[in-house]
C-alpha cells in the first residue's frame, strides 16, 4: 500500500495519470483522514478564491470604461 | 469571448493590421481584453488603482512591441506575457523559480520517515470557516510571491490551459508544477493558521 507521502506526491504531479493510479489515489482518500482533508481545504480555498474574484469583477464596469477610454486617448497620442 | 472571436483576432489579416498600428484593430484589441487584463491585475493581488494603471501601461507596452509580434502564440498569450511582467516590476519582484526546486524536495518537512503526516491537516469545518472570511484569504492571497500567485489565478480562476500559462510566465511544465504546488500549501498553510487563530 502507497504511504500518504507517496499519494500526495502522485496527487500533485501534473501529468496525466493511468486508471489504476487514479483508483489508488481514490481509495486511499476513503481509508485516510488526513489526505481527505487536504484535499477538501484546497477544494474550499479554490471556491472562496473564486467567489471573492467574483465579487471584485462585478463591480468593475466603471472601472474597465475609464481604462478603455484613458489608453484609447494614450495611444492616439502615441500614434 | 467564443471560439470565433478567438481566431478572429489570430487571424493572419488582423495581426497584419495589428503590426501596422492600424487603429481601428487596435481598438478592437483595447475593447475586447482590457476587462481581461483589469481582472487578471485584481486576480493577482493589485487593489484597483494599481490594477488600472497596470491594465493601462501593459497595452502602452503592448502598442509600442506589437510591430515585432511573430505571431508564435496567441496575441491574447502575447499580452498576457506582458502583463505578467509589468505586474512584476510593479513589486520589484526577480526570480521566477529556481531550477532546482522539485516537489520531492519541497514536500520532505509534511511527512516523516514512513511516509505520514507530520501535521495532519484540521478538520474542514474551522477551516472552511476561516476560508470564508474574506479579509483572511485576502491577506493569505496577498502574502503569495506575484509567480506563484499568477500561476495560480491563470490556472484555477481563468482556467486557461497548461501550454498557454507556461508561456504566458515563460516556465517549464515541471516549473509550473512546482509553482502551483507552492502556491497551494502556501495559502493553505496561511488559512490553516488563521483558522487557529480564530
Amino acid at each position: 500500500m502507497l504511504s500518504c507521502k507517496e499519494i500526495f506526491k502522485l496527487a500533485n504531479d501534473q501529468d496525466k495519470k493511468p486508471l489504476f493510479l487514479k483508483m489508488e489515489i481514490a481509495a486511499h482518500m476513503l481509508m485516510c483522514k488526513h489526505c481527505a482533508r487536504y484535499r477538501d481545504h484546497i477544494k474550499i480555498m479554490s471556491e472562496n478564491l473564486q467567489k471573492l474574484h467574483q465579487k471584485q469583477s462585478d463591480s468593475s464596469r466603471e472601472n474597465i470604461q475609464e481604462i478603455e477610454k484613458k489608453t484609447l486617448e494614450e495611444l492616439k497620442k502615441r500614434a | 469571448m467564443n471560439k470565433k472571436e478567438r481566431e478572429f483576432f489570430n487571424s493572419k489579416d488582423f495581426l497584419g493590421r495589428l503590426r501596422n498600428k492600424d487603429s481601428t484593430a487596435i481598438e478592437a484589441m483595447v475593447m475586447a481584453y482590457t476587462e481581461h487584463l483589469y481582472r487578471a491585475g485584481l486576480g493577482m493581488g493589485f487593489n484597483e488603482n494599481a490594477a488600472k494603471e497596470l491594465a493601462q501601461n501593459t497595452w502602452v507596452s503592448f502598442y509600442d512591441a506589437v510591430g515585432n509580434f511573430q505571431g508564435n502564440s496567441h496575441v491574447r498569450t502575447f499580452l498576457f506575457g506582458i502583463l505578467y511582467n509589468k505586474a512584476r516590476e510593479l513589486r520589484r519582484e526577480e526570480a521566477k523559480v529556481q531550477k532546482h526546486d522539485s516537489i520531492e524536495e519541497i514536500m520532505e518537512a509534511k511527512f516523516d520517515e514512513k511516509g505520514r503526516w507530520t501535521h495532519p491537516p484540521m478538520e474542514p469545518d474551522r477551516f472552511m470557516e476561516a476560508s470564508e472570511t474574506m479579509e483572511i484569504i485576502e491577506a493569505c492571497a496577498q502574502a503569495l510571491p506575484i509567480t506563484q500567485r499568477s500561476a495560480f489565478y491563470l490556472k484555477f480562476l481563468e482556467e486557461e490551459s497548461t501550454p498557454e500559462i507556461c508561456k504566458i510566465l515563460d516556465v517549464t511544465v515541471t516549473n509550473l508544477g512546482v509553482l502551483l504546488y507552492r502556491a497551494k500549501n502556501k495559502l493553505r498553510e496561511c488559512i490553516e493558521a488563521k483558522a487557529k487563530g480564530m
